[in-house]
């Protein structure tokens, strides 16, 4: 092996030569300005004394840097990438180098707000006035129990994240599932990365990437497909770009996008295509594989480790099943009909030809309840799916630059497919966003999995399918505790009745408590707010408003319907605009916490300082807010609407020694054995920790006495409880200590040794166990029982064994449910910038990173903006079937879109982008298409 | 790799013909403004309704208060040195970066200036030893580039500054143990400052 592999875990020694070394070869910069000596050392090492440092992670992307925080006087003074992380090694982003500056925006939420009459009654129409903590949490409470007497557990909801700490996630779907007995809990990771889980769970039977970021310093080729890495995961683009320069020669970069950005500039081979073509392109390369260069199919592995399969194509595309719903205009009518049946084009003919498909056919989706459903089909049938795909039909289908010669598009297409072919070239694929905000987002990730799989090149050092993953827990928060509408922690679902069973048992309620019925997903939750079946609903970390699509039903769902929207926050934005009661927020290093990456590296860092004004933990918020409830309110019998009754518990709640009088705070939070962790704990190192002692600010609590602290190592406590889900999984996590002591370690974490590769039996123990004798296992248990089939159709009766195989899929090209036309011309791709951080919040008041990109632009083709009548920096109007935004226009700017594509990114909350998107969606992972709507463009 | 390095000296040549002839209407990645967009609302308003940055309702399309925007930023070798924002904070670019970016495989402009043997004789920041002098990631015996490739993407950390008035103030407090610090970097000293 060659590259770092171990060396990663080093730290980085700057040692006497080698600073001696940097002194000669830097005497230029010396002069400059720049200081090297002794002296300026041994000074700074005196005047260190009052800094404290201490590790830590970044709060933004999901490549999860470790830094290095510094404080004095109770303040976040510095920050700094840390050298002993292997995650980063000492690099920041711009965002990282700001994690201090993000926690003092002037306007910092610190007081509880509710709208209120003049008489400081809760009033939905009303203003917002500060309040106790003590009203908010009763107000609170009091308009759930409306809500929940009314309509039950259905009808209250918790809009979830990829952004809280594992504790605070954990504690949140432990209250919801557990104490409400609701399974309405759903992250803004749904809009992120649900099509990759989706993937993972139909391909290798559980979540997250085989592959790790080692994989970076070991490739020949990288392989970008709708990943700007450059803006989105900057360091980790770093590391590519050491790669790619440390070997120019030998390793090659790959990116596939619909517009030249800053990751194409950079890039070997940049492949400009179409809107959704990337199906196409994977099924030109499968062909290409399978059709012309069979000897590259290694045939060993395949035949060993995996299974053809396939699936429906008429699944429909994730929007609402009532295309005459009131509250939708005529224009929206004519995409929301597509859900039921769509008229059949020219290539979508060519695709579906293997269903008897003829252009002009009317495609009904009848498999619209169906669209997970899969079986096997055997190499035949897989051969002859491909056929189609032949160079002339994609290159032509999916050049996405009108420009650009077909012919150079072609050769770009055959070097992409070389690569991936050649014996013994390594090679990484990422995706982020393209991938997954897709209405065939499953699709598009499980055939990268199907390229990689077929050449025999996953799970292996530098070879590997690797999505990477947009927020800094969206692995470790939002997946693997499961705070989703299906799931239970450790890939455990609502649905199987033996896996509610571990976690009641684990969490120490009645057998039955949990809810059966997955529950309402976050698109969901907002047409039920719309719809009158949610009234009651709880925001942590993250702003619904701004990161939705379709936002004006959403904006009218929420100040025109009657309920109740609670937004914990730390700063003000769009979603606290609609809210009726806002709760400050401790951000970062203002509590104890830790995040799970991309590459299933768990850290953990340490409450740095304390919160500024009344603001609290959100582990707080949901701790304190379970004192409101009585056993006897919540565990008692519920009918759901669908009919389904969750049984009275509370017989079985008194054997285990519960009374009906004690509260959800008793029985979920403080537990005796949860209070056995007990606090002040030497692993603090004598930091502070707000839930567990107070931190001498005079908070009045939920019942209007000065917090003093709930006496245990709370978060400690949640996290032991957490890591039994985990034990024996193949999720295995380390104890709370051995994660301050490490700088994160990679799950499986087996008798303390991270796991590297996953599925290869040379790394993984739980390969190695699944198949002592062999070289790889996918033990994943999901979905590996299936019916053997045709490109049709299961055969009905037929089950197939494919435990330890990966699935190799074969998916059709089909066609996004809005396209370009004559009155909206243009493709809308939404996306992020590198400065600033999803929805602006915090970004956006560094007045440095402010000042680098002050607003959101609509990037485009100069000739495109001649066309209208308009220049660069001038206005236009952005509009879309369901809404519009004014936007400045860029046409020289980082992102280049070809002829009749627009890019504009959704961070400036001035510049609403998601009133112009749709919220059709993967029918399979319920995640949003943010990529691709049609609209005009005129001058403003 | 030879290209890249020929292409950067190219560069610096190229550069000060751009300095000399850099077209004043073209607005690149960084684009600046004149006047603020200071949100207009006072603070309480704001809070009466919940506002941030934002302040029209979110209903309405097209009141939004965006920033006034000018390309005032001046060209390579015009502009004045930005303060760091606190110890050991990457540099702002002060300058524009119009024609600079963007950097690509065989172009880095930004090399090209701020490489310490040219540097001084252009009045441009030298790349500190940090970005010369520590190999991370990949170890390779031969170097194909005076800066660590990691470095490479200069503008991962090294951003433009628009004339603008932020809407919300900061009250972040740097603190500078030295007075210079807040002018110049001693990270390669202080490098494993605080790692335990």
């Amino acid at each position: 092996m060659e590259g770092k592999g171990d060396q990663g875990q080093r730290p980085i020694e700057v040692d006497r030569r080698s600073f001696l070394k940097a002194a000669a070869a830097s005497a230029a910069a010396a002069a400059a300005g720049v200081s090297v000596g002794q002296e300026t050392a041994a000074k700074a090492k005196a005047a260190e004394a009052d800094w404290r440092w201490d590790k830590a992670v970044c709060r933004f992307c999901g490549t999860g840097c470790g830094v290095l925080v510094a404080t004095k006087n109770d303040r976040v003074v510095a920050v700094k990438g840390d050298p002993k992380a292997p995650v980063n090694q000492g690099l920041s982003c711009i965002k990282g180098y700001f994690l201090a500056k993000i926690m003092y925006g002037k306007d910092r939420l610190t007081r509880p707000l509710l709208r209120v009459n003049e008489k400081g009654e809760f009033d939905k129409k009303g203003k917002f006035k500060p309040v106790s903590w003590k009203k908010a949490f009763e107000v609170m409470a009091e308009q759930f129990k409306k809500t929940y007497n009314e309509l039950g557990p259905s009808g209250i909801a918790f809009f979830a994240s990829g952004q809280y700490t594992i504790q605070e996630g954990y504690a949140a779907n432990k209250l919801i599932k557990a104490g409400f007995r609701s399974n309405n809990i759903d992250p803004n990771a749904r809009h992120c990365m649900a099509s990759a889980v989706a993937a993972f769970i139909q391909t290798f039977g559980i979540d997250e990437p085989a592959g790790c970021y080692d994989d970076i310093d070991l490739t020949d080729t990288f392989v970008l497909w709708g990943s700007n890495m450059a803006e989105n995961h900057p360091v980790l683009w770093m590391r590519v770009m050491d790669r790619k320069l440390s070997k120019p020669d030998r390793v090659k970069i790959v990116v596939l996008t619909t517009h030249r950005h800053l990751n194409a500039d950079m890039a070997d081979v940049a492949i400009v295509m179409k809107p959704q073509t990337d199906l196409a392109i994977q099924n030109y390369i499968l062909r290409e594989i399978v059709y012309n260069n069979p000897d590259a199919i290694d045939w060993d592995f395949v035949k060993k480790y995996a299974a053809f399969a396939t699936g429906y194509a008429d699944i429909g595309y994730g929007m609402r099943s009532n295309p005459d719903h009131p509250k939708y205009s005529d224009k929206e009518r004519e995409t929301m009909i597509k859900e039921l049946r769509k008229v059949v084009s020219e290539p979508e003919a060519r695709a579906l030809a293997y269903l008897g498909l003829k252009p002009g056919d009317t495609l009904e989706m009848k498999h619209r309840k169906l669209a997970s459903a899969h079986w096997t089909i055997d190499f035949e049938e897989f051969k002859r799916a491909l056929e189609p795909y032949t160079l002339d039909f994609v290159a032509e289908l999916a050049k996405g630059d009108p420009d650009e010669p077909l012919e150079a598009f072609k050769d770009k297409l055959r070097t992409l497919a070389q690569l991936f072919m050649e014996k013994g070239r390594k090679v990484v694929s990422f995706w982020t966003m393209g991938f997954n905000q897709h209405t065939r987002g499953t699709w598009v990730n499980e055939q990268v999995y199907a390229i990689h799989l077929l050449l025999g090149k996953h799970a292996k050092p530098g070879d590997g399918a690797f999505s990477l993953t947009g927020q800094p827990s969206a692995c470790g928060t939002a997946r693997e505790v499961g705070t989703f509408a299906h799931r239970l922690p450790s890939d455990m679902v609502v649905k199987n009745p033996k896996h509610r069973e571990i976690a009641e048992k684990i969490w120490k309620i009645p057998h039955g408590t949990l809810n059966p019925k997955v529950g309402a997903n976050f698109v969901q939750i907002m047409r039920d707010l719309e719809d009158g079946k949610i009234k009651w609903v709880w925001v942590h970390v993250n702003n619904p408003w701004q990161n939705a699509a379709n936002a004006n039903h959403w904006f009218k769902a929420a100040r025109e319907m009657d309920n109740f929207i609670v937004v914990s926050e730390a700063y003000p934005g769009v979603s606290t605009m609609v809210a009726d009661l806002i709760l400050p927020s401790a951000m970062i290093y203002e509590k104890w916490g830790a995040y799970g990456n991309s590459e299933r590296r768990t850290q953990h860092w340490r409450q740095q300082v304390t919160p500024l004004g009344q603001a609290m933990p959100d582990l707080w918020h949901y701790v304190e807010f379970s004192k409101f409830f009585k056993l006897k309110e919540v565990w008692k019998e519920h009918r759901l609407p669908d009919g389904t009754v969750l049984p009275d518990v509370l017989a079985e709640a008194k054997k285990m020694g519960y009374d009906p009088e004690m509260t959800l705070f008793d029985v979920l939070f403080n537990h005796p054995e949860l209070r056995a962790y007990a606090w002040p704990d030497p692993i603090a190192e004598g930091h502070p920790n707000t839930e567990a002692e107070g931190d001498g600010r005079p908070i009045l609590d939920a019942e209007g006495k000065p917090f003093k602290g709930y006496g245990f190592f709370i978060q400690k406590a949640l996290w032991e409880e957490y890591r039994r889900f985990t034990l024996g999984t193949g999720h295995d996590l380390a104890d709370f200590d051995t994660y301050h002591r490490v700088r994160g370690l990679r799950w499986p974490v087996v008798n303390g040794k991270e796991t590297l590769w996953r599925f290869n039996t040379k790394y993984d123990p739980y390969a190695k166990k699944a198949n002592p004798t062999g070289e790889f296992a996918f033990y994943g248990k999901a979905a590996k029982k299936i019916p053997r089939g045709t490109l049709t159709g299961p055969e009905a009766g037929t089950s197939v064994d494919l435990s330890g195989r990966a699935k190799i899929f074969f998916r059709p090209y089909m066609e996004p449910p809005e396209m370009p036309d004559d009155r909206y011309p243009f493709w809308l791709v939404t996306g992020r910038v590198l400065e600033h951080w999803h929805s602006g919040t915090m970004t956006m008041r560094v007045p440095e990173l402010y000042r680098a990109v002050p607003e959101a632009l609509a990037y485009m083709h100069p000739e495109d903006a001649k066309k209208i009548g308009v220049q660069n920096g001038q206005y236009v109007w952005i509009e879309s079937r369901r809404g519009k935004v004014k936007v400045r226009v860029a046409t020289n700017g980082r992102n280049r879109p070809p002829k009749g594509l627009v890019f504009v990114p959704w961070f400036d909350e001035r510049v609403l982008i998601n009133k112009v998107t749709a919220d059709y969606r993967c029918p399979i992972s319920l995640q949003t298409d943010y990529k691709k709507s049609a609209v005009r463009i005129y001058p403003a | 790799m030879r290209g890249v390095m020929v292409s950067l000296y190219v560069l610096v040549l190229s550069l000060l013909l751009l300095l000399a002839f850099a077209d004043s209407d073209k607005k690149g990645g960084t684009q600046t403004a004149s006047s603020a967009a200071v949100t207009t609302m006072g603070d309480e308003a704001r809070q009466a309704i919940g506002a941030g940055i934002r302040t029209s309702d979110p209903l309405a399309s097209g009141a939004e208060e965006l920033p006034e925007v000018k390309n005032e930023a001046p060209p390579p070798g015009a502009a004045e040195r930005l303060p760091r924002s606190y110890e050991n904070a990457p540099p702002q670019v002060p300058h524009s970066l119009d024609g600079l970016v963007p950097i690509t495989l065989g172009n880095n402009a930004c090399v090209g200036c701020h490489a310490p043997e040219v540097a001084k004789s252009l009045g441009a920041t030298p790349l500190p030893p940090t970005h010369l002098e520590i190999d991370l990631f990949t170890k390779t015996e031969e170097k194909p580039l005076r800066i660590d490739p990691s470095r490479y993407y200069c503008t991962a950390c090294h951003v433009g500054q628009a004339k603008v008035d932020p809407p919300i103030e900061n009250f972040f407090v740097p603190d500078f143990r030295s007075p210079d610090s807040e002018w110049r970097s001693d990270l390669f000293e202080r490098w494993n400052e605080g790692v335990k």
